[in-house]
Order: C-alpha cells, then sequence, then structure tokens
C-alpha cells in the first residue's frame, strides 16, 4: 500500500489527536471489511460516498467530468469507424496493390503507436508549428460549440486512429473472406454497382465481427481517452482518476472503477445481444452447447 | 529448427532482418549504456539547460541540463529491463496455469479460465494503473502489474495448444508406455507449444514497453530522475514550443523498439506457423 492516507495528504498542520479525529470522521479507524461493507451498502443505495479532497458527493464529482470524456468518446469512435471501415474496405477491394500496402502500414503504425506519443506529435505539428489548433484544454459544447470541436478535434483524432487501426485489419480480413463468396461473384455478374455490391451485399455479410470488435473497442475508447485527457490537459474522467489516485481520494477511484466496470459489463451485454440478432447462428449454437 | 529457418530465411525476408537488427541494437545500447553515453543520466549542468541538438550533446539538453541521449539510452535499459522481466513471469505463470488447465481440464480448467476471462474483459492498461494506485508506484510493482494484465493471455494460449494437443495419437501413445502426467506435459507438450509462445512473447514485449512507458507518462512508473522514455515525454509537456527535441528523441526510440517487437513478432509467426500467414493474405 502506499503509506500515508488522506488525512496525511491533506494537512501536515495537525497534530497527531486532530487526525485521529479527522480519521474516525471519515470512518479510517474501521477494519478494511467494514469499511467495504459500508461502502457496498451505499453503492446499492446509489450512494457513492464522498470525495475526500473538495467534500463534494462522488456522484457530482464524476457528473461533472463526464460531458468531457463523452464528447471525446463519441467523436474519437465515430472518426475511429468511419476511417477503419474505409481502410479495411478500400484495402480488401485493392488487396496487394501499393494502395492495400500503404494503408496497412497506416494501420500497422496505428497499433504501434502509443497514444501519448501521437498525442505529442499532432501538438508539435498542429499547434507549435502551424499554429492552427489548440494544444488543448476543454470548451464545453452548449457554450461555444465551434471552439468546443475544434478543441476535442486533435484528441479526438489520436482516439479514432488508434481505433481505425484495429478495426482496419478486422474489416479488410473479413471482407476478403466475404468477397470470395459465390453470392457476389453472382451479384457482379448481374451488373450491380460496385457501391450497391460492397457496402449492401459485402458489408453486411461482414458485419458480426465488426460490431463485436466495435463494442470491444468501447473498452479502449476508455481507457485511451485516460491518457489521451493527460496528453490534452482535458478535465474529463481519466484526469479525474489520475489526479484522485495521487490524491488518494479513494471514494472518487472507487467510484470511477465502479463506473468503468458497470460500462464495460453492459456493453459486453450488447455485443452478445446484437451478435444474436445479426447471425442467428450464435445464439443457436451457444443454446445447444458449442 | 526455428533457428536454422530464421537464419535461412533472414537473408529473404528483409522485415525479420531489419527488426532483428534494430532489436539488437536497442538491447546492445541498453546494456552497454556507460560505455556509450559520454554523460551520467541524472548529472545536472546549469550552463546548458534546454540547449539544442549539438556535438558535444547529440539529442540537446533538458531544463536541467541533462544530456538527453544519455537519458534515452538509458530510458531503453529501463523500457526493456521492466518489459521483458514482466512478460518472462507472464509467460512462466501463464504457461503453468495453461498447461496445468488444458491437460487436466475439468472443474480446474473452468474455474481458472472463467478467471481469466475476467482478467481479459478489463483493459489492461486501467488493470495495471489500478494495481499500480493500490500498490504504490515503483518499479517492482510496475513489473508486477505488466505481468499480471499478460497472464491471462498466454494461459488461454497455452491451454487452447495443449487442448488440441492432448488428443493427437503421440500423447496417447507416451501415456500407453507409462509415462507419468509430468513427463507427458514437460517433454512431449511443452516443446510443441514452445515455438508458439515465443512468438507471442515477442510481440508481448512491445505491448508491454506501451504499459510501462504509458503508466510511466501518467506518473505511475519509474519516479525521477530515473530516466524512462514516458516519463521523459511528461517533462517535455512543457517545452513543446521551446525545445521539441526533448519529446522526439525519448518518443522516436519508444516507437521504433516498439515497431520493431512487433514486426519481429509478426515475422517469427510466419515462420512458427504458416497458415496464418497464408489466412492474412
Amino acid at each position: 500500500m502506499i503509506p500515508g492516507d488522506t488525512v496525511d495528504m491533506l494537512t501536515d498542520r495537525m497534530t497527531f489527536e486532530q487526525k485521529e479525529i479527522q480519521r474516525k470522521l471519515f470512518g479510517f479507524d474501521q477494519p478494511l471489511v467494514v469499511q467495504y461493507g459500508q461502502w457496498m451498502g451505499n453503492v446499492v443505495q446509489g450512494n457513492l460516498g464522498v470525495s475526500l479532497r473538495s467534500g463534494n458527493n462522488v456522484v457530482t464529482e464524476i457528473t461533472q467530468v463526464v460531458p468531457a470524456t463523452l464528447q471525446l468518446g463519441v467523436f474519437g469512435g465515430f472518426i475511429g469507424i468511419l476511417l477503419g471501415v474505409f481502410i479495411g474496405i478500400v484495402s480488401a477491394v485493392r488487396q496487394d496493390t501499393l494502395v492495400d500496402k500503404s494503408l496497412r502500414f497506416v494501420a500497422y503504425l496505428g497499433i504501434s503507436l502509443p497514444e501519448f506519443w501521437l498525442g505529442t506529435l499532432l501538438i508539435l505539428l498542429f499547434s507549435v508549428t502551424f499554429q492552427i489548433l489548440p494544444a488543448g484544454g476543454y470548451v464545453a459544447f452548449s457554450e461555444d460549440p465551434i471552439e468546443s470541436l475544434r478543441v476535442t478535434l486533435l484528441p479526438a483524432l489520436v482516439l479514432g486512429f488508434a481505433m481505425a487501426a484495429f478495426l482496419g485489419r478486422v474489416v479488410r480480413s473479413s471482407m476478403l473472406e466475404i468477397l470470395r463468396q459465390d453470392f457476389l461473384v453472382v451479384a457482379k455478374s448481374k451488373g450491380l454497382p460496385v457501391r450497391t455490391i460492397l457496402l449492401k451485399h459485402a458489408l453486411r455479410n461482414a458485419a458480426a465481427p465488426i460490431i463485436t470488435l466495435i463494442g470491444l473497442q468501447i473498452a479502449f475508447l476508455i481507457s485511451g481517452s485516460v491518457i489521451i485527457e493527460e496528453v490534452f490537459v482535458r478535465p474529463g474522467l481519466g484526469r479525474l482518476l489520475i489526479r484522485s489516485i495521487f490524491q488518494r481520494d479513494y471514494p472518487v477511484v472507487q467510484g470511477i472503477t465502479l463506473l468503468f466496470a458497470v460500462i464495460f459489463v453492459t456493453t459486453n451485454l450488447i455485443i452478445d445481444i446484437i451478435r444474436g440478432i445479426l447471425d442467428p447462428r450464435v445464439g443457436e449454437a451457444e443454446r445447444l452447447g458449442k | 529448427m526455428i533457428l536454422k529457418g530464421f537464419i535461412h530465411r533472414g537473408f529473404r525476408n528483409p522485415v525479420l532482418l531489419l527488426s532483428s537488427v534494430m532489436i539488437l541494437l536497442v538491447v546492445l545500447s541498453s546494456i552497454l549504456a556507460p560505455l556509450i553515453t559520454p554523460y551520467d543520466p541524472s548529472e545536472m549542468n546549469s550552463k546548458v539547460r534546454l540547449s539544442a541538438p549539438s556535438v558535444e550533446h547529440w539529442f540537446g539538453t533538458d531544463q536541467f541540463g541533462r544530456d538527453v541521449f544519455t537519458r534515452v539510452i538509458y530510458g531503453s535499459r529501463l523500457s526493456l529491463q521492466i518489459a521483458i522481466t514482466a512478460v518472462f513471469t507472464a509467460v512462466i505463470i501463464g504457461g503453468i496455469i495453461g498447461i496445468l488447465s488444458g491437460y487436466y481440464g475439468g472443474w480446474l480448467d473452468a474455474i481458472t479460465i472463467r478467471i481469466m476471462d475476467v482478467l481479459i474483459a478489463f483493459p489492461s492498461l486501467l488493470l495495471a494503473l489500478f494495481l499500480v494506485a493500490i500498490l504504490g508506484p515503483d518499479i517492482k510493482n510496475l513489473i508486477l502489474a505488466i505481468s499480471l494484465t499478460r497472464i491471462p493471455y498466454f494461459a488461454r494460449l497455452v491451454r487452447a495448444e495443449v487442448a488440441s494437443l492432448e488428443r493427437r495419437p503421440f500423447v496417447e501413445a507416451g501415456r500407453m508406455v507409462g509415462a507419468t502426467d509430468f513427463r507427458i506435459m514437460i517433454f512431449h507438450l511443452l516443446p510443441n507449444v514452445f515455438p508458439l509462445i515465443l512468438v507471442f512473447a515477442t510481440m508481448d514485449i512491445a505491448t508491454a514497453v506501451i504499459a510501462e512507458s504509458s503508466l510511466s507518462y501518467l506518473g505511475l512508473g519509474a519516479q525521477p530522475p530515473t530516466p524512462s522514455w514516458g516519463r521523459m515525454l511528461t517533462e517535455a509537456r512543457g517545452f513543446l514550443g521551446r525545445a521539441a527535441w526533448l519529446s522526439i528523441f525519448p518518443g522516436f526510440f519508444l516507437m521504433v523498439t516498439i515497431i520493431s517487437f512487433n514486426l519481429l513478432g509478426d515475422s517469427l509467426r510466419d515462420i512458427v506457423d504458416p497458415r496464418l500467414r497464408r489466412g492474412n493474405k
């Protein structure tokens, strides 16, 4: 354990006795099991406790910063899906050409580059050298929509690029598999336009693994945003989490952990349901015990 | 078998050759760090604060006048040390779990694989972050946290492989001549899983380097003044406009290291399992 508790962090001007009184107030003198039991009991009632640093309700602390993270996640996810599907389709259709090879190289970079390094590079390029985009911060969408999007663009690009790299690979390989199948050869010989074939026939059949991956990427979007928020000094969940860890503000850390866990479990459940709907064989196979 | 294929293909496969050479360079420079670096990594010199790259300071100096080249080389030492130790631990523990649960199956298998699934469901980086937050940020805990997040991947890999090998005739034959379970696992199953483990361990070093540098970037890794690539990038944030070299050099070395390990892993996989390559194309 990190030595020292929150009381030590808050102030060192208190005497030992005063600190003990504070600890009793927070309940730190109780055994861990009891503290955990009390916390769980409160959680069930929708009470996540009080931030030890600010004295605010943890729920309020969290909801205050959610918009910044949500905007980044939605924007980044949007870029990621568009770019990923685009990269995947183009590189499947142009298989083994120069276009395919360069797109795969870009995807390789996206998988290999840590977010904070790509973020730093983008800041150096767009904020320091060309000075066309802000290097970070946050403006609420309701205050100034255009500035808000400008501030979010770079972090969302970093998030989206990493996501697109993973997605592009899966889209490519599942498209390649589908493109070889007979029904697409038929569609082509019927003289259907390429766009219809690709988007309506091929992409729909390639959708199941792609949807699964997008669902899994939600977890990735969250963990990615923790670092990206640090890079771009964006006051969201990630920054709150890191700050609370350093200040040993455990109720807030626990609250955010709980929120993340709930999001992961929920998205996993939703993916399973959507997969079952998209491809009835999945549900059937699981009922039969694989 | 691997080495022969390696040398044989090295000349025909430029990616394999290039990535091995890069890794060799990074490993050598980190081992020989004290010999090739002209300065001490934490030696401060107020006369040359934030000086641009020059003949004396190839990569420039930071806000305390420390030589960036020296710190980047020492940073590779730390990253590799942490990544390799973490992956090695994960391979050993994950491998044992995987072989046991794949070989014996049954309730032991059911329980361990559920636990592994739970560990995988949570993003590795966040899991490592929470672990370090609880244990306290230092190098030992960093290794512990990173290896714990990698264990389930190796356990699942080995388990799946062992479970499919276990039904093959040679295992059956081994049992018939009275080989013990232990003997079958060590002398019959392990050599068959080993190449696959090697491939994934190579790629996992890249993942571990990313994890290490990300946590260090967040301030949860190596503590100053220990030079670490992630930490150097955090400290350089305030000087992006004035001293870009503070970010560019550590970031570039980090990137090259990660890409090299990924490429080497990919090339090794093509050698070990040619089926996968055809499947990819």
